[in-house]
């Protein structure tokens, strides 16, 4: 099985199989555009990724690797947020700012399947809450003034044309 | 007083760099935010750090419903990004309804929490904020319902409010329609009475209203009333409920008939009023019609029934302006991609298009098992011609290929013919697909027109040619015919037909059909279901699914359908 070395932003070098890594499109465009060898010495630079979330990142991605790829009509399902996997659950039990980094890691390494699962994770966090409950689940300032807080609350339906 | 605000704007400085008498000026809020923002920015990510678009993503994964409008109003950022999805959602919902690219999601009762709506059909429905309300219609046992549910669309599940008050009769084909904190219930049907016999359908004129805060029923007695009342049609425009047609019992006659009467409800005063029209063409007498709002004084019918055998296709707009309301006929561009039965099929108006729900047509489908809506052409003068040309409406065929070219058939003993005579060129065209029909027919035009031994071995050839495509159309058939048996399990399945109303209130009103291109991913034909457009998706709800392996009428229960069904866009994409 060829290996492949991935170096974190604290310059942390992961040596793991192409497979796996090869589930990051972002690393597997880069390895097609580059034409980086499979047998490559150099390691990836990943300047985003620091090495605990990279290691996250990385355990997520072995243990999805068999995983068989989306069924063709996948899109015919409706994006549920209520079907994560009892391992994924596990795995995202995180406190939120490792969540937060892993979102960011699976966007900027094109995870589709990663970003997924943790964003749902988000939202399951954000439905069935008031406003004010989410600004105190993820620490975030009210902006509003009085009076746009009022006009906010007054245009608070979907605007959808007739 | 500047300096303390930008030291704590800029958060460069700690609390300690601060001279005393800023400390003190500044709230102990003030400090614990900043507090926050320092440990913040000491390693812990927050939902801030995320770009905007992964936030508008994680938004997408909510029900458009309450839950966004709560995150609308948890701060700027998040309100921006809210308008975003709400307004990307819509635009692709608009854009899969355009391109015919949409996604059936079922939600069958087994997927819900309890409590599980019953099984019915020519119940009503309305949709007013989160949910959607869902009254009465038919049960398989030849009996109404009285009973009203929620569905939350936040988290699709339903209850069924207990409601105080004077419930109206159980009934079917009412309306339901939504104003202010009430909703307003009108008309329907419901079987006879056992005893005594021979009776006709019972129909209602009752109205009720049920006011949603307090959950209780109201019945709402009027001095004048419509004549009672089912199938018809309803809008609410600005404060009158309008009603048109329906299937009506007028007090003095004995049978049932198809009204094409405007009857107007003022919602604030109670009071019925019948609305008179300019005289002129209107449309005939009808029911299960579908009735869309197009602007403060337009409203849009299109199809139903005037009765057996006679389904409208038509389309009229009612202009609601001065005394005498006018009716203005729509002209139909696109016949050949309308849908067959826009009577128990209800559309909804989703943006400038109605959306009708119906069987996907084959192209191998015969045209004939499509009754002739002969009432829809009334105005021709040979209706046996119209009949015809209904029937054989089919673009894909080359008139010149079945010789129907000037010689009109029964349509009946043509399909038959069709069915049984020797293998030749009508049959070809009919069974093999069209590439082949296209490359047949210009060779046989020559053979026609020069009909020369000289081209005797070139004839022969052509004539083997002929007879091995012949033999080959057979073997085709033959394959789908088992084919088709082996699927015989499968109900033929649902797509949509989409009108464009875009040029509806132009000087030359029409409507055009688009060209259907439904992926065959729908549910199985149903009929007598409800069809309610939600945010960025469309909800289907109940009735019969029509399936012609149940044989008797003794299976309606497995038929009715308490399932729901999402039509929406493809999924959001980040």
């Amino acid at each position: 099985m060829p290996r492949i070395k991935l170096q974190s932003s604290d310059n942390e070098i992961f040596d793991i199989e192409v497979e796996i890594a090869k589930c990051s499109v972002t690393i597997k465009t880069m390895l097609e555009d580059l034409g980086m060898d499979d047998e490559e010495e150099e390691a990836v630079p990943l300047p985003n990724v620091n090495s605990a979330i990279l290691r996250k990142v990385l355990q997520w991605a072995t243990f999805h690797k068999d995983d068989p790829p989306p069924p063709e009509d996948d899109e015919n399902k409706e994006k549920r947020t209520d079907d994560i996997s009892s391992w994924d659950a596990d795995f995202l039990k995180v406190d939120q700012g490792t969540l937060f980094e892993l979102i960011l890691a699976a966007n900027y390494l094109d995870i589709k399947g990663l970003l997924d699962v943790t964003c749902k994770t988000v939202a399951n966090m954000i439905k069935g809450k008031a406003p004010e409950e989410i600004r105190k689940t993820f620490n975030i300032k009210n902006d509003f003034t009085a009076s746009e807080e009022d006009q906010v609350r007054k245009e608070n339906e979907w605007c959808e044309e007739k | 007083m500047e300096a303390e605000c930008s030291n704590a704007d800029d958060g460069q400085l700690s609390t300690e760099d601060l001279p005393e008498e800023v400390l003190e000026l500044i709230s102990s809020e003030q400090v614990f935010r900043m507090e926050a923002e320092c440990s913040n920015s000491s390693g812990q990510l927050s939902i801030g750090d995320l770009p905007e678009e992964v936030l508008e993503f994680i938004l997408s994964l909510l029900p458009p419903y309450g839950d966004l409008n709560n995150c609308m109003r948890v701060c700027r950022k998040w309100r921006r990004c809210v308008l975003n999805v709400a307004k990307t959602k819509q635009r692709n919902f608009q854009k899969a309804i355009n391109d015919f690219d949409i996604r059936w999601n079922l939600v069958t009762p087994q997927d819900m929490s309890p409590p599980t709506i019953t099984k019915r059909y020519s119940h009503t429905a309305v949709i007013c904020d989160d949910s959607m309300y869902v009254f009465g219609g038919c049960t398989s046992a030849m009996t109404t319902f009285n009973d009203l549910w929620k569905l939350n669309l936040s988290t699709r599940t339903w209850g069924r409010p207990l409601a105080m008050g004077t419930y109206p009769s159980p009934k079917a084909c009412s309306s339901l329609v939504h104003y202010k904190d009430y909703l307003v219930l009108f008309g329907g049907w419901t079987y006879p009475p056992t005893y005594p016999l021979y009776q006709g359908w019972h129909l209602f004129n009752e109205l009720h209203i049920y006011d949603i805060k307090a959950n209780r029923w109201t019945c709402v007695s009027t001095i004048r009333t419509p004549p009672p009342v089912a199938g018809h049609s309803v809008s609410v425009v600005g404060e009158w409920m309008i009603i048109f047609g329906g299937l009506q019992k007028p007090s003095t006659a004995v049978h049932c008939e198809k009204s094409n009467d405007i009857w107007k409800l003022h919602l604030e005063t109670w009071t019925w009023y019948k609305q008179e029209v300019e005289d002129g063409p209107k449309p005939h007498g009808r029911f299960g019609q579908t009735q869309v709002i197009l602007d403060d004084t337009n409203l849009l019918i299109l199809g139903g029934s005037g009765g057996p055998n006679s389904q409208f296709c038509d389309c009229w707009i009612l202009n609601m302006v001065g005394n005498l309301w006018r009716w203005i006929k729509v002209d139909i561009v696109g016949k050949s991609n309308e849908p067959v039965n826009v009577w128990s099929n209800p559309g909804c108006k989703v943006g400038d298009k109605v959306v009708v729900l119906n069987r996907i047509r084959q192209n191998d489908e015969n045209p004939i098992v499509y009754y002739p809506r002969s009432q829809w052409n009334l105005t021709s003068e040979d209706s046996r011609l119209s009949r015809i040309d209904l029937a054989n409406r089919r673009p894909d065929v080359d008139e010149n290929v079945n010789g129907r070219r000037g010689n009109l058939r029964n349509s009946k003993r043509e399909a038959e013919e069709h069915d049984e005579s020797v293998p030749g060129p009508s049959f070809v065209a009919n069974n093999i697909p069209e590439i082949r029909v296209s490359q047949f027919v210009p060779q046989s035009v020559p053979m026609a027109a020069f009909q020369s031994s000289q081209i005797g071995m070139h004839q022969r050839n052509l004539l083997r040619e002929r007879r091995i495509q012949t033999l080959q159309s057979i073997k085709l058939k033959l394959k789908k015919n088992s084919l088709q048996t082996s699927k015989n399990e499968k109900p033929r399945r649902l797509g949509i037909y989409v009108l464009d109303l875009s040029e509806v209130l132009s000087k030359n009103p029409r409507a055009t059909w688009l060209p259907p291109n439904n992926l065959n991913n729908g549910t199985g034909e149903t009929i007598l279901y409800t069809l309610m457009k939600g945010r960025s998706e469309l909800i289907m709800f109940g009735g019969i699914l029509k399936d012609a392996n149940f044989s008797s009428t003794s299976n309606l229960n497995h038929q009715i359908s308490n399932s729901l069904h999402f039509i929406t866009a493809p999924n959001y994409v980040i």
